[in-house]
């Protein structure tokens, strides 16, 4: 008779070792890695467009290297489309550029806008000290 | 005697353009300082690894100018007479510019043009503070809310062509003209001068401007607006403002500035006969550091801590003082303790008592231009004083503190 608490025995379920850590790493899949890479895909086609060497459009996925150990890696390029990358990230820096050009600040965010205010002006860190009076006879 | 001016220079020589004299002289004549009379000066120093400033401070305003500094500028700020700059001018006429160096044994400031001299002692006590910077670090403030609008200079012709539109016969008594009303956001820097005052009406404009965040706030304008006329009508300017309670309102052009000191008008028009009657009932008035009129004075008056203050309601028009003392901190807004504010406030006269922000206070308030009898008005402080001592007995049952 078997003392088994589980009605159905103690074979069922994976009990092979092998079989514990690929449920383990689907788990680690499913649940950490694979959101990251869709938030950075969720923002770098946006940003970048669809990237010409994936079917689906997506920048990111996710691989192994040597030692079995997971990484997000990018897509390769083709060269001719390596330049269409770099038109879009020029783009992408004009706008950040003027953005920055324009006084933007949050509620949060305490700067020192001195620059912006009076521009060179600003630069003083200390009172310039005082030309005295002063006469040798 | 022949002055030899070549004798016992400074290791230093700085040389100046005919257009930055000029520059600044502008400046002078614009704030009021034409004259060149008293002890006023301007600052010359150098921007840290920048360039060269002259600095003008006059009253509420602080204007500098930039100019192309040369390596061997110094870096101290030397004082310049007023009244030395037209003279400056004129040696530097004709020969493009002029020298400027120091006489240790004369203590003279020396200019040099061609070969022109002129010179004038060097001021006995003048000491370049922190007031005089157009700007050091963060000493004006954080800025937790900027609004900045960007304008053509000639655009701001509307502006100052408006503020100084006096109404005929100005001169009804008041010791000081309205203030201007500014606001900027939304595409626009607008702005109202009130002159209901002098049984003028009220004048507003607005010109179209590059606008980031938004502000109103007021100051008095007339030194800024003649200033503002001899800028180049080509450029642009750059208008800065800190939204909440910021001290200055600073507006820049190519290598020109301005900082203007924020106030309100009625503390300009009152506070100066408050705290004066104030100390004339013997009392001692705490002074403030800072450049703006102080929007409370503290006193003690029957060994409590009082507030006097001014403000203006909703009209803008109707000025009034207010004497406050806090009696209770943490108090709770409920029924009890409005019941027994509206007994007392029934037993009261020219006195009451208010619930705010969990503070019981008693408030007297009378008309600003009866400020003069300040004396009947502290009686009734004193009466209503006398009358709540009863209620810090009372109040424990309510408040957290007394």
């Amino acid at each position: 008779m078997s003392h088994s608490p589980s009605p159905f025995g103690d074979d069922f379920g994976p009990s092979d070792e092998s079989l514990i850590e690929t449920f383990v790493e689907v788990e680690q899949f499913v649940l950490d890695l694979e959101p990251k890479v869709r938030e950075v895909n969720r923002v770098l086609v946006p940003l970048f467009g669809k990237c010409p060497s994936s079917e689906d459009g997506s920048w990111a996925y996710i691989a192994k290297d040597d030692n079995d150990q997971y990484f997000i890696a990018f897509e390769c390029l083709p060269v001719n489309k390596a330049f269409g990358l770099v038109a879009r990230l020029a783009e992408v820096l004009a706008l950040v550029e003027d953005a920055n050009s324009h006084v933007r600040v949050t509620d949060s965010y305490h700067p020192d806008l001195g620059h912006v205010i009076v521009g060179d002006v600003a630069q003083f860190n200390v009172v310039p000290h005082t030309h005295v009076r002063v006469v040798r006879k | 005697m022949i002055p030899d001016f070549e004798t016992n220079k400074s290791e230093w020589t700085i040389r100046v353009t005919i257009g930055e004299l000029i520059d600044v002289m502008s400046a002078l004549t614009m704030i009021g300082r034409s004259g060149g009379t008293g002890e006023a000066h301007v600052w010359l120093t150098k921007v840290p690894n920048g360039p060269r400033l002259w600095i003008i401070r006059e009253r509420i305003i602080t204007t500098w100018i930039t100019a192309d500094a040369e390596s061997t500028d110094p870096t101290f700020a030397l004082p310049i007479p007023d009244r030395f700059i037209p003279h400056l001018i004129e040696v530097a006429s004709g020969s493009g510019g002029a020298d400027l160096f120091y006489n240790e044994m004369e203590g003279a400031i020396i200019g040099r043009g061609a070969d022109r001299y002129v010179s004038t002692d060097h001021p006995d006590d003048a000491e370049f503070t922190e007031k005089d910077m157009p700007y050091l670090g963060r000493i004006h403030g954080f800025h937790a809310s900027p609004a900045v609008a960007e304008v053509s200079v000639k655009d701001l012709t509307l502006f100052s062509d408006t503020v100084h539109d006096f109404p005929r016969d100005p001169s009804d008594g008041s010791r000081v003209f309205p203030f201007v009303h500014v606001a900027i956001g939304d595409g626009q820097f607008a702005w109202t001068m009130d002159w209901r005052r002098y049984n003028a009406g009220r004048t507003t404009g607005s010109i179209p401007a590059r606008t980031n965040g938004h502000s109103t706030f007021t100051f008095y304008p007339y030194i800024l607006a003649r200033y503002l006329r001899s800028r180049d009508d080509h450029e642009e300017a750059r208008i800065f403002v800190d939204e909440d309670n910021s001290d200055y309102v600073f507006i820049t052009g190519d290598k020109w500035g301005v900082r203007c000191l924020l106030d309100r008008e009625e503390l300009a028009r009152w506070s100066g006969d408050l705290k004066a009657q104030l100390e004339r009932e013997g009392f001692e008035v705490e002074e403030t550091e800072g450049e703006r009129i102080p929007d409370y004075y503290t006193f003690t008056f029957d060994n409590v801590e009082c507030f006097a203050s001014v403000h203006c309601k909703d009209d803008e028009l109707t000025e009034y003082i207010r004497l406050t003392h806090i009696l209770t901190t943490n108090t709770p807004a409920n029924r009890d303790v409005f019941e027994e504010i509206n007994n007392i406030n029934a037993t009261l006269y020219g006195a009451r008592l208010v619930l705010r922000d969990g503070e019981i206070r008693i408030i007297v308030e009378f008309p600003a231009k009866a400020v003069t009898d300040m004396g009947s008005h502290l009686s009734v402080l004193k009466t209503a004083l006398d009358r709540c001592k009863n209620l810090t007995v009372f109040l424990p049952l309510f408040s957290d503190s007394h």
